[in-house]
Formats: C-alpha cells, structure tokens, sequence
C-alpha cells in the first residue's frame, strides 16, 4: 500500500532543511522497501512546526513537527508512515488549534495541496469564483466586489471596488491590472505564501479583475528577494495557459487576459505603486505625484488596476462563495479577514487568518505564545516598518483599520513583528530613519533630506539625551516628513520614530515626562 | 568582456530589447549570466533600448540587486531588516563581518545586507551563494560557512 507523505516545498521550509527531508525519506523508504508517494505541498504556515511532514492516514493528515533529515530514519523505524505517535507528532494538522480556529479564507488551500496541480486546485473549489465572474459579466462582478466591503490589502485600504470601477469606466484601447507582489515589509510574508503554495488563486483573482474592467494584460511584480515565488508563478501562468484560464479567450468566454511576471531589483520603494509603475516600465523606481491616479493613467499611461497580492486572492472567494459571506466577517468598516503574519521574537510565528476585530493580545499569545526567547515582550510593531509600536495598554483594542488609525497606528498589511529585551527601541528608532535614506527615491526633499537628517538627529540625542533641543528638532522633522513627503515611505517613516520615542523614553535616555500628556 | 561574454550580452539584448519595459528584465538577465553588468555593456544596452548610456547607468545605480562590479566567489547575504534584528541579525551580521575580514581578499568572500526573505517567523535569515537558510544564529554560521566552503 503507498503511503502519501507531504514535504512542503516552501522556501522557508527548505530553509530549514525540507528538502534534505524529502532525499533522506525518498533514500530510507526505499532501504526499507516502504512504497511512499511524496508530496511536495504549500506551507500551512504554522512556520514554528516546519519542517512539517504530513503522513495521510484514514483519519486524516497526521503532523510531525520540526524534522530534520537526521530524524527521518528514526521516524519511520518507529512507524512515520503510520502516523504513529512520537515525541514529534502534533496529531492530526487539521485539527491543531493554531490552524483549527483561524478563518481561513484566502489561505485555505496553502498546505493542503499541491501549488502546482491544477487538478488539486479544481478539487479545492478552484476557478469557481472566475467561472462565476464570466456568466453574471464586469458590472455584477464590480458589484459583487462592493458589496462585500474588500478594501486593499497592500496597506492604504481603499474600497477594491471603486478603483475597478474607475477603470471600467475610463475609454482606452488598452488597459492592465497590475499585481504588486513587492512585499518588502519586514514580518510579513503572506504574499510570498500566495505566490509559493495556491499560485492559481492569485492568477484567478487577477483573471476577474481584467475581464470586469477590460484589462486585456496583466503583470505581477515580484519582489527580487523571492526567487521561488518567481519560478513557482511563472510555472503556474505557463499551466493556467495549458488550461485555457489564460489566453485569447478565457475558459471560451470569447475574451482574453494573459499574464507576464517581472522581477524587481531590491527597492523598498518600488511597493508604493506608482514607483512600482516606473519600474515596470524600465525606469528609476521614482514616485509619481498623484493625480492622476493610476486608474486613469498607470502603466504606460494606460488605465491600471493596481492590487496587492490578497486583495486580489479575496476576490476569488467573493466571487465563488458571494459578496455577502466575505462582508458577515469582521467588524466597522473593515470587512472581511486579514492574514496577520506574526514575526520576529515569536514562540509560534505564522500565519494566522482571522476577521478583522480580533486584538493584538489574542494574536501576540494566543497563537503567538509569546516571545522565543521566553523573556518578556517589549515591543511590538504593526504594519510594518512604517508602522507604530504598539503600546501595552491598547493591545486589547479590535484591530481594524479605523481603530488603527485613530491611534496613530496602521493595519498595513498585516505584519507583526515582536521584540524582547535585547531591542533597544533607539536603535530601532534611528533604523527607520536609515532605512528611508537608503530606500529613498529621492524626489522629494522631506523624505530625502528629512530621513538623512533624522539619524544625525537621533545620533546628537543619543549622546546628549538631556537637551530638550534635540527632541523638539526631531519632532519638527517628523512633522515636516509627515505633511511634506511625497509618498507614504517618507510620510509614515515618523510612526515607529515617534512611537519609539513617546513610549520608550528611557532607551533614548531621556527622563520621562511628568505629569503631562505624552506629545503625539 | 570577453568575446564570450560579449556574445551572450548582444543574444541577451536582442531578446528583451523589444519587450514592453524591458531594460530590467535585460539587466537581470545579464547579471545572472555574467555574475554583474559589465560597464563595458552599457553602451550597447543603450542604444538598443534609445537611451543614453547616463540614463541605463542611473536605472543600474538605483537598484541594489544591479552591479558593474564583478561578484565575489562567494556572496553572503544577511538580512537586516526589523523582524530578523529581534532574533539577533545584527549581532550575526557582526560575526559575518569578521569572519569575512579573515578571508585573505574581497574577491573571495563578499558580505551584503538584505532587507526581507519573507523569512520573517524563523530568522535570522541567510543567503550563501544562493542559497537560502533560516533560524541561523551567529554560532550556527561559522560551521554553515565552513560546511558550504566559503571560509576553511
């Protein structure tokens, strides 16, 4: 009887050792004579398991957490194949809380399948959202889009809707929907898992997108730093074109979309669209001034739909499974879920899909656990490096966008990166600013100058921390980048400065404020 | 260049000069064959694309991936940014430095920061010679150096 056993094949798996797993399991089984047929499926992403292996057995998909080649022998003399129990068992996947109380919306496929097989993807409720797309036509799909609230995931959160809707409307011989698969915030990973583990789900949204607005071509822009994303879309677009998903007539619908993928070259700043835009059109990487927007005039002065990776992988669902069931979850105007990525110091660090409303708390322990290092929480960032530190005592508030925002804080794009003691937050502070001089693109001065000028000024505070004159210049400067940037890199870069600076006074090592109110 | 080399970048050119946006898929495609973009190259990359050779530098500069320097024989990438600094990346990026510093010359071993592998729930995280590693720590990184040769 053969066995299947899964080895993910995603890139943080292998960089812990998955394929060296799969060789050793291929070489043992073989030594024993044990018939097994590997699978090489997505990651779940509960990331603190991988290398995860999951042997099929009649009552489901039993886990075997962290195995190393050197574990593999071992493993299968005591009975991997079937599922018996080991210091390194988890029990059944599916039934691992972690995964078992997440909504698992978008990521419902990613470890479940095999990325690459069209057949698993059709089993798993595939291509039905795009099928759904082409018999109710562009406007009942823009509708659809509307009516179930999605607003884009890439960080800004504008309604999905409005934007289809501009360039639908907008009269031009060619038109493009771009995907921004840039993810370049640290912590976050989910696009990287889209493209790596359910690559067809991505294809399908951006198919949707194309034929409710007239978009004939579309382009992914992959981050540089994301080889396999690269080489696992461009496999999955050859294979979508096999299937007639992509192609000259769409499914036999009568029109066409097709698909190229371009890598980008190590910019930060090409993830802000329209930077991102220049890029794909050969250049410089340099922030457009707005308007006009790209909906009107984007890529190639064409009108573009611009989306980031999840924003696009909804739309499958609310096409497939309604408007109306993707809007039921989350709460205010944050409809929907959002694929938190928990990050840095972190005991369980994954990904978690949750509707909008649950708090920092519940994600930083509940299915964080906490740090690694098993010492305190210090700090924890949201939404990126341009996003705030959270401080302490609003950890319990619902995160969605609104909430986020009025706290001075941003939702971004889901990222959670946790830090404990050994952070020093005017380290951390002084990065952001670093960061910005050398990603800057350098059109606009308050981010170009401002970010060059923010580390000198964090430096001369640091070593003279008790003259009120460089904390005031830095908040000058942060209100100037604020107000004055061209773009968000160089407006929110001030967020973790000033977050640092008001609730870490003493890494700065400054006295705190007394009796009044800690300046925003 | 050699005559080799300039062979494969003329093949290259004729490849993408035609493609919508196609100077970074050009240059990605020349530093992948030729290890970096030769300054020698720039002009031919130039006029296929017409522009000036100011302009093809300026897109080459812009880009921390794109080189005109030859790549060492062995290139270490760490990453640096925020989620991989809480799991120690500075403290590996230190280690790395002067692990590097004992390497008899720059030609052989090269050090560079990256900012984000997606690695983000088990750093820290490192490329050597393309290939990619994470949960490494600065103890682990010697005997991962020595292990894939890039230091003895």
């Amino acid at each position: 009887m053969t066995v299947k056993v899964y080895v993910p094949q995603d890139s943080l798996a292998r960089a812990l050792g998955a394929d060296a797993v799969a060789l050793q399991l291929q070489q043992v089984c073989q030594d024993l004579g044990q018939s097994i047929e590997i699978v090489r499926n997505g990651s779940r992403g509960l990331y603190w398991l991988e290398p995860l292996i999951e042997v099929q057995t009649a009552t489901g998909r039993k886990g075997y957490r962290e195995v190393s080649a050197s574990m593999v022998r071992e493993l299968v003399v005591h009975g991997l194949l079937q599922g018996a129990e080991h210091p390194l068992s988890v029990g059944l996947v599916e039934d691992l809380p972690y995964l078992a109380t997440q909504k698992r919306v978008t990521c419902a496929r990613m470890g479940v399948t095999d990325p690459l097989s069209l057949s698993d993807y059709e089993a798993h409720d595939g291509w039905q959202g795009l099928r759904k797309a082409i018999a109710i036509g562009p406007e009942k799909v823009i509708e659809q889009v509307s009516l179930s609230g999605l607003r884009g995931r890439g960080g800004a959160a504008f309604p999905a809707a409005i934007k289809w809707q501009t360039v639908a409307q907008t009269q031009a011989p060619q038109k493009y929907v771009v995907c921004n698969a840039d993810e370049g915030d640290s912590g976050t990973f989910v696009d990287r898992m889209v493209m790596e583990s359910d690559p067809f789900m991505l294809i399908e949204g951006m198919v949707i997108a194309g034929l409710a607005t007239g978009a004939s071509e579309g382009w992914i822009y992959i981050r540089d730093e994301y080889p396999q994303a690269l080489r696992t879309m461009s496999h999955a677009v050859d294979l979508a074109r096999k299937a007639g998903v992509l192609g000259e007539s769409v499914m036999g619908c009568g029109r066409g979309f097709d698909i190229r993928i371009r890598r980008a070259a190590g910019s930060y700043v090409c993830g802000e669209e329209t930077a991102m835009l220049e890029s794909l059109e050969g250049k410089r990487g340099v922030v457009r001034a707005k308007p006009p927007l790209p909906a009107v005039h984007g890529l190639f002065g064409c009108p573009t739909v611009i989306n980031n990776v999840l924003t696009l992988a909804a739309v499958t669902y609310v096409l497939a499974q309604g408007a109306e069931h993707y809007a039921a979850l989350g709460i205010g105007r944050s409809r929907g879920t959002l694929p938190f990525q928990i990050a840095g110091n972190v005991a369980q660090g994954g990904l978690v899909e949750l509707p909008f409303g649950v708090s920092l708390r519940e994600i930083l322990f509940t299915y964080g656990g906490g740090t690694r290092s098993g010492k305190p929480i210090k700090a924890v960032q949201v939404g990126g490096p341009l996003g705030a530190y959270i401080p302490q005592e609003r950890w319990d508030d619902p995160i969605d966008y609104e909430t986020y925002a009025a706290m001075g804080a941003t939702v971004g794009h889901g990222g959670v990166v946790i830090h404990d003691e050994q952070a020093s937050m005017a380290q951390l502070a002084r990065y952001a600013m670093a960061f910005c001089a050398h990603e800057s693109c350098g059109k606009c001065t308050p981010c170009r100058i401002g970010s060059t000028r923010g580390v000198e000024v964090i430096d001369r505070l640091l070593s003279q921390p008790k003259d009120p004159g460089h904390e005031q210049l830095l908040r000058d400067l942060c209100q100037t980048m604020t107000y004055g940037s061209l773009c968000a890199m160089g407006s929110m870069t001030p967020y973790p400065v000033l977050s640092a600076l008001n609730h870490y006074r003493e890494d700065f090592g400054m006295d705190q404020i007394v009796g009044e109110e800690v300046p925003k | 260049m050699t005559q080799t080399a300039d062979k494969q970048l003329r093949d290259l050119v004729t490849a993408f000069a035609h493609e919508p946006g196609g100077l970074l898929p050009l240059l990605h495609a020349v530093q992948d064959a030729l290890g970096h973009i030769p300054a020698d190259s720039l002009g031919v990359i130039a006029k296929a694309f017409n522009r000036s050779v100011a302009e093809v530098h300026g897109v080459i500069s812009y880009y921390d991936r794109f080189t005109t320097e030859p790549a060492a024989k062995h290139v270490v990438q760490v990453c640096q940014a925020e989620a991989c600094q809480a799991v120690g990346a500075r403290k590996l990026h230190e280690k790395l430095r002067s692990l590097s510093a004992q390497s008899p010359n720059e030609e052989l071993f090269q050090l560079q920061s990256v900012y984000c592998l997606g690695f983000c729930a088990r750093g820290p995280a490192v490329v050597v010679n393309g290939e990619l590693h994470a949960n490494i720590d600065a103890a682990s990184i010697e005997q991962l150096l020595r292990d894939t040769g890039v230091v003895s």
